[in-house]
């Protein structure tokens, strides 16, 4: 079973990457517009360190941006979610912040700060903070309350950590799924903004020089890294944060 | 170790509890009976501190920290068997917390699915790890609020019997609230009937095991009240 699972989107691939390089091949497709296969291929190799190197760029700014967005807005969005009056003074402005789209922060964050790696870390910072932000805050404020009132007849004092954390932790951790999401969406095209950095950089940089088979290499390697970010994240959420909700119930007797 | 002295609770215009009154001796099985929705968890909440009575108020002996065991468990579904029952301790300073834990999920028989997590276990398991984690530690006053609602009723026998045994053994005093007429007769010791609300004591039983006349006399009084659920 599991080797079907694995040889039939093989096969698959390797199908349409056939069918391309003929089409392409027999001019059926103007090579200019999409480069076969190979020819990919081929400058993947001879632009091995660049384009390694702008991988690893990327992958920093989704990274840290990442790190330091829901780093803010998990205790943010429990102290909003815990004090009324914070929640009813900040919460508007919150709110409006957060639907303004991402991208369009980097001109005023540019002409602050220059033109380096500052506003993509910011634009990355923001991208990741508000739906951490948001799902954390509406976590804690739909806890089942009982739990509390346990934890209150067994005289526990710190009812945050030992019941309000977790029992939020779902939501937070669909925030965080969501974080990483968005903060993948926004990275590269703000590097694209900014110019020669990251692969939105390359992208950008090969297609001015009308390199188009090293902007199909970017975006397909986009795709890959997206990809494993989020299954690395399924993969940290069933093991660790949410170990519980993924138990079999089998223990019936 | 525990005396209720013209309780009454009212929230905001409704009136749920009204001038209640009764002692509660040491080691005693007390059973609450009453029509559904008649303030009786409230009466609990506000026995164990977790509401103030509007009027009226609540003596109880120093130390007696009364445990409720809420009728739907609640449970900690993040937590296993072991870390729910451990809950009550992790904040307390004393040695070998993990060894008492793991003695009393022997003695209440669930040591052998203390990894589990709560929604694995059946209903009856539930309970009990509710009834280990109020246990652990140790309680002199357990107030039960209609502790057999959520499980078979064949378990019912089970558990009573065994919540018998515990209370023995721990000499804890029990306060229930029940709809299970049949096991109340059975095991209590006393059994308060509250009427419709506003809730006032309508009568109170005591000397109740063994006793047929006084058990018929409850039965009669509770009929009608019955029916109206």
């Amino acid at each position: 079973m599991m080797n079907k699972k694995i040889i039939f989107p093989i096969i698959t691939l390797f199908a349409i990457l056939l069918i391309w390089q003929l089409l392409v091949y027999f001019s059926i497709i103007n090579s200019l517009f999409l480069p076969a296969p190979l020819t990919i291929a081929k400058s993947l190799i001879k632009n091995t360190d660049y384009f390694l190197g702008s991988i690893g760029i990327t992958i920093k700014h989704i990274l840290i941006g990442y790190f330091i967005g829901i780093g803010l807005a998990i205790p943010l969005g429990l102290v909003f979610g815990w004090k009324k009056n914070i929640e009813l003074t900040f919460s508007p402005i919150f709110l409006v912040i957060s639907t303004i789209p991402v991208v369009t922060f980097l001109p005023i964050f540019i002409l602050w700060f220059g033109l380096n790696e500052i506003p993509i870390y910011l634009c990355s910072i923001i991208a990741a903070f508000f739906p951490a932000f948001l799902n954390t805050f509406h976590g804690v404020k739909k806890i089942d309350k009982s739990f509390i009132e346990v934890a209150e007849n067994f005289k526990i004092k710190s009812i945050n950590k030992r019941i309000i954390f977790p029992a939020s932790l779902p939501y937070i951790s669909n925030g965080l799924r969501q974080a990483i999401q968005i903060t993948f969406l926004v990275t590269p095209p703000a590097e694209m903004i900014m110019g020669d950095i990251g692969l939105g950089g390359f992208i950008w940089k090969s297609a001015d020089l009308f390199k188009l088979e090293l902007v199909i290499l970017g975006m397909v390697t986009l795709g890959i890294i997206g990809f494993s970010l989020f299954k690395i994240y399924d993969f940290i959420e069933k093991k660790y944060l949410l170990k519980w909700m993924n138990v079999r119930k089998d223990a019936e007797n | 170790m525990l005396k209720i002295k013209k309780l009454s609770k009212s929230f905001e215009n409704l009136e749920v509890l009204r001038e209640l009154s009764f002692n509660v001796n040491e080691k005693d099985f007390i059973s609450i009976v009453g029509p559904s929705g008649c303030g009786k968890t409230v009466l609990l909440k506000i026995i164990s501190g977790l509401e103030n009575p509007t009027k009226g108020e609540v003596v109880i002996n120093k130390g007696v920290n009364p445990i409720i065991i809420w009728q739907d468990f609640r449970l900690l579904p993040w937590r296993t068997v072991y870390e729910n029952v451990l809950l009550p301790l992790e904040e307390k300073e004393i040695r070998d917390k993990i060894k008492k834990v793991s003695d009393l999920l022997k003695f209440i028989g669930l040591e052998e699915f203390k990894d589990y997590y709560i929604h694995q276990l059946s209903g009856g398991m539930q309970q009990r790890v509710a009834l280990a984690r109020a246990l652990i530690i140790e309680p002199k006053l357990l107030l039960l609020d209609e502790p057999f609602s959520n499980i078979e009723w064949r378990k019912t026998q089970e558990f009573y019997e065994e919540l018998k045994r515990i209370q023995e053994k721990k000499k804890l005093t029990v306060i229930q609230i029940t709809h299970d007429i049949p096991n109340t007769l059975k095991y209590s010791d006393k059994i308060i009937v509250l009427s419709q609300r506003p809730a006032r004591i309508k009568a109170v039983f005591s000397n109740i095991k063994n006793n047929e006349e006084m058990q018929k006399r409850i039965l009669n009084l509770l009929e009608p009240d019955e029916e109206v659920i």
